[in-house]
């Protein structure tokens, strides 16, 4: 058993300051934040700061929307915000070798490569999440946490660009509890963050419900198709007319679908992490919510949280064992169960056992 | 393809597909003529000066979650990720199925890779310990009995006792 008071994670070390020991990872942490932040207010004002209150909004809907399915944690989702910030990084340097290649910045190449790049490096980051913990961490994810993660990384892409679009342009209008939204007579632009977040959401009910192929893939990379289409729907209709546009308009809804298919992915997300969040689980009494334990002690609504942030993800890996072939159980899904319940096990037990090692008793002996 | 097709046998799916329909075609048919589109292209829509903040988010996203500390549920399954047991080193930290024939190998401390072979295990850990462990390798099993139950029969059995 773990002791939790006793990080076991390699850390890069503290610093102290005032007397207080603060874990120089912490301290990057904001020092990076603040120099991707300050720099973007410094450039645009007001703009930049109506950006971030609108970009965090929409996250922060987001955040409360999934609060009843979501295994994921607020600083797990604030580290997505600064991936997207770091691919929009990487995009911008993409687009300068492009430029060099292709000059003319109204090229139908650019067009098309662009949306592709920039919807595609978005998504990176939670795809690449998924792919590091395919043996851990990924069996225990909702559809919802992809989702977040996916709107995070896309609302962190953003936020530098349209502060300094704004900076530009002036303001524009939005809907109401779409704050990224941009209304411009019957054109709907939903913005980089529900682009990726509809990404991810697709990307996250294939993941869960893991159909028969290729009906996975068809609805794993439906989000991101769509996005594309959308996000070189208005790239292309930058000072251009004529039947080309017509048809994308028409495709696109004049940008509306986007909105219509985000919500009801939305819902879907929802629905179905709900299903496996309340059902799949039997009544184990380790799986009851401790609330007296908790509230007894100082740390209680953190701590109920914890646990069912725990119990969740115990959720999602018991739905999948239910599916998954004896190979997958067996090799995978058992060790991630193991660790989930003996999890649980530590809120309940208010005296956890001895993990200093061996204790100077004589050794018991090998066990079989 | 049999199957795709067979799912246009249904009305709702026609019915969805018009309404569907019908709504993207009322932007379209209220104006005709295209209308100003935003641009999303971060190469155009600003400089160098822009972009150079991503730097501070790429050592911000680097540094990784800030608020774990090593105990959080995410620390755990990042150290089963890497192969190595939050409860402790077994020899063969891969091997699923030895779990509950092998209960004791969760006792030892955290071993890294790094730090050489792992530690002799199964000596002298307290009983406290090791019936932690005994509990957690009953409810594991309790848990895999009650989720064969829901995939055979559709209902969760109530292993009340498992504990």
């Amino acid at each position: 058993m773990p002791n939790t008071e006793q990080p076991i994670r390699r850390t890069w070390g503290t610093v102290t300051v005032g007397g207080r020991r603060l874990p120089i990872r912490r301290l990057i942490f904001w020092a990076g934040v603040a120099i991707w932040l300050g720099n973007m207010i410094l450039h645009t004002g007001w703009y930049g700061i109506a950006e971030l209150r609108a970009s965090l909004t929409f996250i922060g809907e987001l955040v409360l929307i999934t609060s009843v399915t979501r295994t994921i944690t607020l600083n797990r989702v604030a580290v997505f915000y600064c991936w997207g910030g770091t691919v929009m990084g990487v995009m911008w340097v993409i687009s300068a070798v492009f430029t060099s290649f292709v000059p003319a910045p109204d090229a139908v190449s650019r067009q098309i490569f662009v949306p592709f790049m920039e919807e595609s490096l978005k998504i990176a980051p939670v795809a690449f999440m998924l792919w590091r913990g395919r043996r851990s961490r990924s069996w225990t994810m909702g559809a919802s946490d992809i989702m977040l993660m996916g709107a995070a990384s896309g609302g962190g892409f953003g936020l530098v660009e349209e502060a300094f679009y704004h900076f530009h342009n002036g303001a524009t209008h939005a809907l109401d509890w779409f704050p990224l939204t941009r209304i411009n007579g019957a054109t709907l632009t939903v913005g980089h963050a529900t682009w990726t977040g509809l990404a991810g959401a697709t990307l996250g009910l294939a993941m869960l419900w893991r159909p028969r192929q290729p009906l996975t893939y068809l609805i794993a990379g439906s989000g991101i198709l769509w996005s594309i289409i959308d996000h070189s729907h208005h790239n292309y209709g930058v000072d251009r007319s004529g039947f080309s546009v017509d048809l994308f308009n028409f495709v696109t809804g004049h940008g509306w679908l986007s909105l219509y298919f985000f919500v009801i992915a939305l819902i879907c997300v929802l629905a179905s992490d709900l299903n496996v969040v309340q059902r799949v689980l039997p009544p184990l009494p380790v799986l009851k919510t401790p609330l007296a334990g908790f509230l007894s002690s100082g740390k209680g609504p953190l701590s109920i949280w914890n646990f069912l942030l725990t119990k969740r993800a115990l959720a999602f890996a018991a739905f999948h064992y239910k599916k998954e072939p004896p190979q997958a159980r067996s090799g995978q899904l058992d060790p991630i169960l193991f660790v989930l319940l003996q999890k649980l096990m530590i809120f309940h037990d208010s005296n956890p056992p001895n993990v200093q090692g061996p204790s100077p008793t004589p050794a018991r002996g090998a066990v079989a | 393809m049999n199957k795709l097709w067979s799912v246009f046998q249904h009305r709702i799916v026609w019915t969805s597909g018009a309404a569907l329909l019908a709504i993207v075609a009322v932007p379209a048919i209220v104006h005709g003529a295209s209308l100003h589109a935003w641009l999303f292209d971060v190469g155009q829509n600003m400089g160098a000066d822009g972009a150079a903040g991503s730097l501070g988010s790429a050592g911000a996203c680097s540094a990784g979650d800030a608020g774990d500390d090593g105990g959080s549920t995410d620390n755990l399954l990042d150290q089963l990720r890497n192969g190595i047991w939050p409860y402790g080193n077994p020899s063969d930290a891969t091997d699923g199925p030895q779990l509950k024939a092998n209960p004791g190998m969760i006792g030892a401390p955290i071993q890294f890779p790094s730090d050489g072979p792992p530690p002799v295990i199964f000596q002298g850990f307290s009983g406290d310990t090791g019936d932690k462990i005994g509990q957690a390798v009953d409810l594991l099993d309790a848990l895999k009995t009650a989720l064969a139950g829901t995939e055979n029969e559709g209902t969760a059995a109530p292993p009340e006792a498992a504990e």
